[in-house]
C-alpha cells in the first residue's frame, strides 16, 4: 500500500495543477501581510474602540499570532476551492486519461488503488494546510514578532502569548479533518464522472450552496443546518474562544469524520462495480 | 441644566452635617503632594462581559505635578481611571464640590462629596468621591459620564502606609461603548473594513489593580516620562 | 495441452445492448490466438472482461486454470495487455510511467528491466522524455513495452499495430513470433489486420453480434476443397472466349487487372490448367487467392 500512495503522491505533486493552491497561498500570504504591515493599525484601532477609551494599551497586538490568525479565517472559501483543484481530479483524471486501463489491469485490487488515491488526497490536504500554517503564521511571526493574540469572536478575546501556538495547532488539525472533508467530497464527485473539471465545479458549487442555506434566515431552511457538513467545518474558531468548547469541537469532528466516512463509502461502492469503458 | 441640579442637590441637603468640602478635598490634594514621584508594580485582572483578557502585569510611574506612564514587558490593559485617581487630575478642573454627608466604609469615617464641573470641557456629568476625613485620602470615587453610565472606583490601603497611595484598586464600568459585532463568520469582514457592523452596547465589568513594591520619591529623571509611551 | 483461458457461457448486457452473448472461447498456452470480429462483434468488450475492467453478466472466464472472479490478482500478475490504444501519463516521461506500472505490477521492475524493454520497442533514447511529446507509433510501442515489463506469460494485445509504420508493424509481428516459438508466452491477439493475423496465428476464433461463429487452428480453418484462383495466361481474349464454350464457364468469375478469376474445386485445378494447354493459352502463373479476409467475410456475412 505505500508503494501505491507513493505512486500517487508522485502523479498528484508531478501535476502543474497540484501547485496551483500552493501558489495562491505563496502569494495571498505575504500580500495580506503586507497589507497589515502597513494598514494593521487601522485593523487594531477598529477591534479595539470598544476598550481603548476606557483603557490604556501597552504590547504588541499587530503581531505574527494576529496575521496568522485573519489569514487562517479565509479557510472559509479559498482554500476548499483549492483542495477540489486536486480531490476532483484523482480518479476522473485516470478515466479522462485512459490510464484506468492500465491500472486496473494491474495485480492490484480496486480497493488498494482507491484507498491509495485516497490517502494521498489526505496527505495533499495536509501539506497544503502546513504551507498555509507556515506561510501564514511562521512567516507572520518571522515579520512581526509574537506578542498577545487579539481575537474578535462573540467576545473580544485577547491570549497570553504563551496560550496561542497549542491553539494554532489545533484548530490547524481541526481543519485537516475539515479540509478532507471537502476533498472526500470532490473525491466521490470524481469517482462518479469521467471528466475532473465536473467534480471540482459541483464540490465548490455544494460548498457555496450549503453555506448560503445556512445564513439565510428562513425558519425552514435553518432547521436543516445541522444536515450541511458546511455547518461544523468553522469550529477549529472555537479554539480561539476561552473556554475552549471541547465537546462542540468533539461533535463537530465526529460528524464530519462520519461524512468523510460516507463520501468514502460511496466512491468505493461505486468504483467497485463501475464497469471501465473510457 | 446644571445649574438646576447644583440647587437641587444643594437644597435637598441643607439640613446635613456642616462640612467644608472644598476643605476637605484641598487636604487631600496637599496630602499627595508629599508624594513627588513613585513607581509600583500592578498586577491588573480585568473581568469585563464581552472582553476576555489575561491577567498582565506593568509597571506605574508618576511624577508631580501630572507626570504619568505605564509600561510592561508584554501585553497589558490599564483603566485609564488609574491616572485620574490621582487628586491633582481628580480635582483639576473648575467645579463645585457640595458636601452630601457621612458615610462608614469598611470601619472609615468618610464624607461624601458631590463635585460638580463647572464647564463642559470634562467628560464627566457628575463625580460622588468618599474622602477619608482623618487620613485625607479618596475611599471611593463615583462618576457618571456623557456617553452614559457609571464607574465605580474603590480604593484600599495598607494601614502603615503614610503615602495616600493604594494598595489596591477596583474599578467597576457600567457605560456605553462602541463594540464590533463581529461574529465568528466575520472575521475577514473587519479585515476589509467595509461590511463589519458597529454596535454600541454596555460595557460591564471590573478591574482589579494589586499594587505593590512601592518605590516613593526616589526621584525619577523627567527624560523616563519624554520616551515614547508605551501605552496608547 | 495446457489450457490458457477458457470462456464459458460469457454474456453482457449494456442496459437494453447485449454486447457480448454466451461466448465460448478455449486459449492453449504457446497459442498465437487471433480474436477477430467485426465492428461491434464484442472484442474489446470481451478483453476488458477478461482483463476484470468490465464484470459479466453471466458466465465464467478462467485464466492459467483459475476463476478470474477469484483469482484475480494472481491472474493478472502473468498477464500483459494492450487495451485500445495505450494511455499513458502524458507529464510524466516514458521511463517514469514504465517504472510506476512495473511498481504498480508488485514486481521489483529494475531499471536494467526499464531500458530493456525500451530499447526492445525502439524507444531508449526517449526514455526522459514527456509521453506528450510523443506521436501514436511511439505510444503503442511504449504499449508493448509496459505489457511485457514484467515478463508475462500471458499478452493480451488489442490492435497492437495501430499506427506504425511497416517496419515497425514488421517488427511486432516478429517480436509476437519471437515471444510465442522462443520464449514459450501465449499470444491473444485481436486485429483488423486479416493478413496479420494469418500470417501469425495459429489458432483463432471470429465472433460476430458477440457470439462464436468459427473456432479453431487458421490452417484447418482457411482450407478447404474450394479454392479461387487468379491465373495469368498470354492471350486473355483467347482463353475466355474458349472459356466461354466449355464447362469450365461456370467456374470463371471475371478478369482482374488482365488475371482471370475462378472459384472452383481444387481437385480440378490440373484439369483447368490442361484445358488451357489444349486450347493453345499459355498459362504463365496460377495463384490461390482465398484468404483470411474472404473466409471472414463469409462468416461473418452469414450472421
Amino acid at each position: 500500500m505505500r508503494t501505491l500512495v507513493y505512486i500517487e503522491l508522485q502523479k498528484i505533486f508531478k501535476k502543474w495543477r497540484t501547485y496551483i493552491g500552493f501558489i495562491a497561498i505563496g502569494v495571498m500570504a505575504p500580500l495580506v501581510q503586507l497589507a497589515l504591515y502597513f494598514e494593521g493599525d487601522n485593523y487594531l484601532n477598529f477591534a479595539t474602540r470598544s476598550f481603548s477609551d476606557a483603557f490604556l494599551i501597552s504590547g504588541n497586538l499587530m503581531n505574527g499570532y494576529l496575521v496568522g490568525n485573519l489569514i487562517l479565517s479565509t479557510l472559509f472559501i479559498h482554500i476548499p476551492f483549492l483542495i477540489v483543484l486536486v480531490g476532483g481530479d484523482l480518479m476522473a483524471g485516470e478515466a479522462t486519461s485512459g490510464t484506468f486501463r492500465l491500472l486496473i489491469t494491474r495485480p492490484v485490487s480496486r480497493f488498494q488503488l482507491l484507498n491509495a488515491k485516497f490517502i494521498a488526497g489526505i496527505i495533499y490536504t495536509i501539506s497544503l494546510l502546513c504551507f498555509l500554517m507556515l506561510m501564514s503564521l511562521g512567516l507572520g511571526l518571522l515579520i512581526f514578532g509574537s506578542g498577545e493574540l487579539i481575537s474578535l469572536r462573540d467576545k473580544i478575546y485577547i491570549f497570553a502569548s504563551d496560550d496561542v501556538m497549542w491553539r494554532f495547532f489545533a484548530a490547524y488539525g481541526f481543519s485537516i479533518i475539515s479540509m478532507t472533508t471537502v476533498m472526500a467530497l470532490s473525491f466521490m464527485f470524481s469517482a462518479i464522472v469521467e471528466n475532473a473539471i465536473g467534480p471540482i465545479v459541483g464540490a465548490m458549487a455544494v460548498i457555496i450552496i450549503f453555506m448560503i442555506l445556512s445564513v439565510l434566515n428562513i425558519d425552514f431552511l435553518q432547521t436543516l443546518t445541522p444536515y450541511y457538513f458546511t455547518t461544523y467545518m468553522p469550529e477549529w474558531q472555537s479554539f480561539f474562544t476561552d473556554p475552549v468548547d471541547y465537546s462542540g469541537v468533539l461533535k463537530s469532528g465526529l460528524i464530519l469524520i462520519g461524512y468523510i466516512a460516507v463520501f468514502y463509502t460511496v466512491a468505493l461502492s461505486l468504483f467497485l462495480k463501475k464497469d471501465i469503458l473510457s | 441644566m446644571k445649574k438646576l441640579l447644583m440647587l437641587l442637590l444643594a437644597s435637598s441637603f441643607v439640613f446635613a452635617q456642616n462640612r467644608n468640602p472644598q476643605q476637605l478635598l484641598d487636604d487631600v490634594t496637599n496630602k499627595f503632594e508629599s508624594v513627588k514621584d513613585y513607581q509600583v508594580e500592578v498586577s491588573i485582572k480585568i473581568d469585563v462581559d464581552f472582553l476576555k483578557v489575561p491577567d498582565t502585569k506593568a509597571k506605574l510611574y508618576f511624577k508631580q505635578p501630572d507626570k504619568t506612564k505605564f509600561e510592561s514587558d508584554g501585553f497589558a490593559m490599564l483603566p485609564k481611571q488609574v491616572f485620574e485617581i490621582n487628586p491633582g487630575k481628580l480635582l483639576s478642573f473648575d467645579y463645585t464640590p457640595i458636601y452630601v454627608r457621612d458615610e462608614k466604609i469598611d470601619d472609615i469615617n468618610t464624607a461624601v462629596i458631590k463635585i460638580v464641573p463647572n464647564s463642559d470641557s470634562t467628560n464627566m456629568l457628575l463625580s460622588t468621591v468618599w474622602v477619608d476625613v482623618q487620613k485625607s485620602r479618596v475611599q471611593k470615587i463615583e462618576t457618571a459620564t456623557k456617553q452614559g453610565g457609571t464607574m465605580t472606583t474603590i480604593l484600599a490601603y495598607n494601614k502603615e502606609s503614610k503615602y495616600p497611595l493604594p494598595s489596591k484598586v477596583i474599578v467597576e464600568f457600567d457605560v456605553n461603548a462602541p463594540v464590533p459585532t463581529a461574529s465568528a463568520n466575520d472575521q475577514n469582514s473587519i479585515v476589509q473594513n467595509k461590511r463589519a457592523v458597529v454596535g454600541r452596547r454596555q460595557l460591564n465589568g471590573s478591574v482589579t489593580l494589586t499594587y505593590s513594591d512601592y518605590k516613593i520619591n526616589e526621584g525619577i529623571p523627567d527624560s523616563l516620562f519624554e520616551e515614547k509611551a508605551a501605552g496608547k | 495441452m495446457e489450457k490458457v483461458i477458457e470462456v464459458k457461457g460469457l454474456t453482457k448486457k449494456f442496459k437494453n445492448l447485449t454486447a457480448v452473448d454466451d461466448l465460448e472461447l478455449n486459449v492453449y498456452a504457446g497459442d498465437v490466438f487471433g480474436f477477430l470480429g467485426p465492428n461491434g462483434a464484442g472484442k474489446s468488450t470481451t478483453i476488458r472482461m477478461m482483463l476484470s475492467l468490465i464484470k459479466p453478466t453471466k458466465g465464467s472466464i478462467e485464466i492459467f486454470g483459475k476463476p478470474l472472479k477469484t483469482h484475480r490478482k494472481d491472474i493478472l500478475h502473468n498477464i500483459g495487455a494492450i487495451v485500445e490504444k495505450p494511455d499513458f501519463y502524458l507529464y510524466l516521461t516514458a521511463y517514469k510511467n514504465l517504472e510506476i506500472l512495473g511498481k504498480t505490477s508488485g514486481c521489483d521492475v529494475t531499471h536494467e528491466r526499464i531500458m530493456e524493454m525500451l530499447e526492445l520497442v525502439r524507444l531508449a533514447d526517449r526514455a526522459k522524455s514527456k509521453v506528450k511529446t510523443f506521436s501514436h507509433g511511439m505510444k503503442q510501442r511504449l504499449g508493448l513495452a509496459q505489457a511485457l515489463l514484467h515478463d508475462p506469460d500471458l499478452i493480451i494485445l488489442d490492435e497492437p499495430t495501430t499506427g506504425l509504420d511497416p517496419e515497425g508493424m514488421k517488427e511486432v509481428r516478429d517480436l509476437i513470433i519471437n515471444l510465442s516459438k522462443e520464449h514459450g508466452k501465449t499470444i491473444f491477439l485481436s486485429s483488423h489486420l486479416l493478413s496479420e493475423i494469418e500470417l501469425i496465428a495459429s489458432r483463432m476464433i471470429i465472433i460476430n453480434k458477440g457470439r462464436t461463429k468459427v473456432e479453431g487452428r487458421v490452417e484447418e480453418l482457411l482450407s478447404s476443397d474450394d479454392v479461387k484462383l487468379k491465373i495469368e495466361v498470354d492471350d486473355t481474349e483467347k482463353a475466355i472466349n474458349c472459356l466461354n464454350e466449355s464447362r469450365w464457364k461456370e467456374f470463371y468469375k471475371g478478369e482482374e487487372f488482365g488475371k482471370l478469376i475462378f472459384d472452383m474445386n481444387k481437385d480440378e485445378v490440373t484439369q483447368l490448367n490442361k484445358f488451357f494447354v489444349e486450347n493453345n493459352v499459355g498459362v504463365s502463373a496460377v495463384v490461390p487467392t482465398r484468404s483470411l479476409e474472404e473466409y471472414f467475410l463469409k462468416i461473418t456475412g452469414e450472421g
